[in-house]
């Protein structure tokens, strides 16, 4: 297939980026925009334009039960369950929703879905978060909930060039207690997961070994 | 070290996706609370149909989970990316239907929404106002065939039908209309400097 000219590309772009266009066009579309910045950096910001316009439409209150049937969707699709003593914090307020729910997905579902906690029973603030630093450079920022099960998610900017980073989730002797590798995109990586057990720091290096930003976990 | 502590409501959207991923209880919970409205709502101005809609945005949900790795915070708003979900999964869910007679008064709450009013201007940040006003500022034709096509997942052909004209004129409408709405929120950020 011949290669569209740009004007011919930015005509089709708005079709392009609101998802009507199909076929022979299309493919002519993508075609040129592999070859052509200057129309890709138009495509990219139509379809922005486009992601934006979906936030205009006014939210709309579901249906009595909804939230109950999202989270049994995914307990059936296979998101873990909680420990038992958080489901236990929460049993008492969320009784009524336990003779509903419990046949599917237990005591998450009694705690998940109570529309009201008790101050009492209330969970305090469990989320932490610190930058991740190069020197005195921030290049990113380390979120951590330490309560269980703890999780930890990060983002960082890479140096110029690096397609990959190593991050070591590091113990308090220096040993290694895990590594993930991130892939970096548009300039940035991101890794979110399970926090390795009895990890003190994290720490990101390039593919030459270069240290990319470290932070120390929040309380250690 | 600083270090951020906050209950449900302050957690930023993304760390609320990235407890969704790592099987977070409460913020699972929290994330479908926060976002639930507004997934609700897309399906709903997609589809029409509530029931069809609900399934939709169930749908949604559970694909946010599966998908939330593949989330860049660096590259737009979780609440956009819930949303691009949302209304490809509800014009999957119209184009498997057989098309139904649109009324053609039912677009016009859907078109006054996203254009801009004192109500709407004062809820929204900055941004989102100036996007309302760009595309208000469209004759009232170009508007409707883009909120057809842009919002309720029309092809050319069909908002062509849904209006009453020619699939050239449809498409040039669409195309016109996106463009405007680009040349105006370009002036407004060059404004702003």
């Amino acid at each position: 297939m011949a290669d569209l000219r740009c004007d011919t590309c930015r005509e089709l772009a708005p079709e392009l980026a609101l998802g009507l266009l199909g076929g022979d066009e299309r493919a002519a579309v993508l075609a040129h925009l592999q070859r052509c910045e200057r129309c890709r950096d138009d495509v990219a910001a139509l379809t922005g334009l486009h992601e934006r316009m979906r936030t205009l439409v006014p939210p709309v209150e579901p249906p009595a039960g909804f939230e109950t049937c999202v989270l049994r969707r995914l307990a059936h699709a296979g998101l873990p369950q909680p420990s038992r003593s958080w489901a236990r914090g929460l049993a008492v307020a969320a009784a009524a929703i336990v003779v509903v729910c419990a046949t599917f997905v237990g005591g998450w579902m009694a705690g998940a879905t109570s529309p009201a906690t008790p101050a009492s029973q209330s969970v305090r603030p469990e989320l932490l978060a610190v930058p991740l630093t190069s020197g005195d450079r921030p290049v990113g920022r380390l979120f951590v909930k330490p309560a269980t099960p703890s999780w930890i998610y990060l983002y960082v900017d890479a140096p110029a060039g690096a397609a990959r980073l190593k991050c070591e989730f590091l113990r308090h002797d220096g040993s290694s207690a895990a590594t993930a590798m991130l892939t970096v995109r548009s300039g940035d990586a991101h890794w979110g997961g399970p926090n390795p057990a009895g990890t003190t720091d994290v720490r990101l290096t390039d593919e030459t070994g270069g240290f990319v930003g470290g932070a120390r976990l929040p309380g250690d | 070290m600083a270090a951020w502590r906050g209950a449900s409501e302050d957690v930023p959207d993304d760390l609320l996706l990235a407890g969704l991923a790592a099987g977070d209880a409460r913020s699972s919970v929290a994330f479908v609370r926060r976002f639930q409205g507004a997934v609700f709502g897309i399906a709903v101005a997609v589809v029409g149909d509530g029931r069809i809609a609900e399934d939709v945005a169930q749908q949604a949900f559970e694909r946010a989970w599966r998908h939330a790795a593949l989330f860049d915070p660096r590259r737009g708003s979780v609440r956009a990316w819930l949303g691009t979900i949302t209304h490809n999964l509800a014009v999957d869910a119209v184009r498997a239907r057989p098309p139904t007679p649109m009324d053609p008064h039912s677009l016009d709450p859907l078109v006054a929404a996203v254009t801009s009013t004192p109500e709407h201007a004062a809820m929204a940040g900055e941004s989102l106002a100036q996007l309302r006003a760009a595309i208000g500022a469209l004759p009232p034709s170009q508007a409707r065939a883009l909120v057809l096509a842009a919002l309720r997942g029309m092809t050319a052909a069909q908002v062509a039908t849904a209006e009453g004209i020619p699939v050239g004129t449809a498409k040039s409408r669409i195309r016109a209309a996106l463009r405007g709405v680009r040349a105006t929120v370009a002036e407004q950020e060059a404004d702003r400097g």
